[in-house]
């Protein structure tokens, strides 16, 4: 275990330096850009920390349930990832085939909104289809 | 040296030729740069006048496999003043500048930054006019002969123009090794609803606000023509639309500054089609998946070490933004989607 702060007050701690202290300093409006780029990063890299591991538990449940076939989600999250990518890599290869499961699109909503939790939630609560 | 005193010193010879032995180099600006290319402002003195140019420069790797090279580029931009379009106007192009291939062409004063063209109180006369500007624009580059553009990429013997824009597509997306399960169902979605075929057009591959120079009138020019090919016509009628190239202004469809409506009436007036909103509805969804696959190819050159970029890197978390707009539009249920 690691002494405090976590990981989190961490990324708290450089995007407030990035935000406060080096942003008013950066006068190159290219250099600007790439700093506020690497603010946002860090919020995302924040709201990664705190959604993921009960995004890729619920996101391995939802295949189970897609592709019909239920098995247990690896332990820890290096391979419960590469095992979700892998059940992935299979659904693109039904889909390329023309015979993915039903209940595709619904998932793959599910799975493109769960991204944009972290990615970038202003996003997805203002999206409307228009 | 500077790298901007290297460039002034090889691009001197070129300048004393054309403006004669009188004009001066004054000041060079870098406005873009990567691993991969260059894009200089040099300000230039005669005698009798000063103007601003602008260098474009190779620096060796390609940002897509289908982007062109600095002489097709060029060649492009010339056909296109030649056609009437307006551009910066193609001044030469220098196959070893300082060792790289490089053109230099005029530059066009005005706006390029979407964000603002989007927002700023001072352009509001502008985006009223630039719909169909913009739509008469992408008329004039459509109508140049495109046997005059036959050294550009484009359909293979027998393939349609549609048809090759999905093959594109497919190909990019191949080349990548994660899995991308939405961007393969929009493929599937265009794979199972195929549109009516046109004649290939010389198409400017990155038509929208952001790659156009803007003045508190409109319009002043159209730019980046590296991703030019022989295309669908209704590659570049969408592309401007996508949500992506609204800035935000997601009510505004054509690019964030106005109708989709006002941009097809001015092309089909100027072109004599009849291309509508819901018969161009499979090129919005292709033109989503072309940027969706960017993005992720983009991020690639990051991760590949090719070319190391905090905003490459970011694009290949933007990819679900896009993708979620590609899952709404071949749903059903969307309020614009085509019926049967």
């Amino acid at each position: 275990m690691q002494d405090r702060p976590t990981a989190p007050e961490l990324l708290d701690a450089v995007r407030e330096f990035i935000a406060t202290e080096l942003l008013p300093t950066v006068t190159d409006h290219r250099l600007r850009f790439r700093t506020l780029v690497a603010a946002n990063l860090l919020d995302m890299l924040g709201r990664e920390l705190k959604l993921e591991p009960a995004q890729l538990r619920a996101e391995w449940a939802s295949l189970d349930a897609l592709l019909g076939d239920s098995q247990p989600p690896p332990a820890d999250a290096v391979a419960l990832t590469a095992a979700i990518a892998a059940r992935q890599a299979a659904l693109c290869g039904l889909i390329r085939e023309g015979r993915e499961p039903a209940g595709t699109h619904g998932f793959l909503l599910q799975a493109v909104r769960a991204k944009l939790d972290i990615a970038n939630p202003r996003y997805l609560s203002g999206f409307e289809p228009v | 040296m500077s790298d901007a005193e290297n460039l002034a010193a090889a691009l001197a010879p070129w300048v004393s030729e054309h403006f004669g032995a009188a004009a001066t180099i004054g000041d060079l600006k870098l406005l873009a740069g990567g691993a991969s290319q260059q894009a200089w402002r040099v300000a230039l003195s005669t005698p009798e006048r000063t103007l601003a140019l602008i260098v474009r420069r190779d620096l060796g790797g390609r940002m897509f496999a289908t982007a062109l090279g600095r002489a097709d580029e060029f060649a492009v931009i010339e056909l296109a003043c030649h056609a009437g379009v307006p551009a910066p106007q193609p001044y030469a192009y220098l196959p070893d500048l300082a060792g790289k291939p490089a053109f230099v062409m005029g530059c066009l004063e005005g706006e390029t930054i979407g964000r603002r063209i989007v927002r700023e109180t001072g352009l509001a006369d502008a985006r009223r006019a630039l719909p169909a500007q913009m739509g008469r624009a992408l008329a004039a580059i459509h109508a140049v002969p495109v046997a005059s553009a036959a050294f550009l990429p484009g359909p293979a013997a027998g393939e349609g123009a549609a048809a090759y824009g999905l093959r594109m597509l497919e190909q990019e997306l191949a080349g990548v090794a994660e899995p991308y399960p939405a961007i393969e169902l929009g493929l599937a979605w265009l794979r199972r609803h195929m549109p009516r075929e046109a004649p290939p057009v010389l198409c400017h591959g990155d038509y929208r606000v952001g790659n156009v120079v803007v003045n508190g009138a409109g319009l002043v020019g159209v730019l980046d023509w590296e991703f030019a090919h022989r295309g669908h016509p209704g590659e570049d009628l969408t592309f401007g639309a996508i949500r992506a190239w609204r800035f935000g202004a997601s009510a505004r469809r054509y690019g964030g500054v106005g109708d989709v409506a006002a941009f097809l009436d001015a092309y089909n007036t100027a072109r004599g089609t009849a291309f509508s909103e819901r018969e161009l509805y499979w090129f919005e969804v292709a033109s989503n998946l072309k940027w969706a696959i960017a993005t992720v190819t983009q991020a690639r050159r990051h991760l590949s070490g090719q070319e190391p970029s905090l905003e490459l890197a970011s694009l290949g978390r933007m990819t679900a933004e896009i993708e979620l707009e590609i899952l709404s539009l071949i749903d059903p249920r969307h309020p614009r989607y085509p019926g049967d």
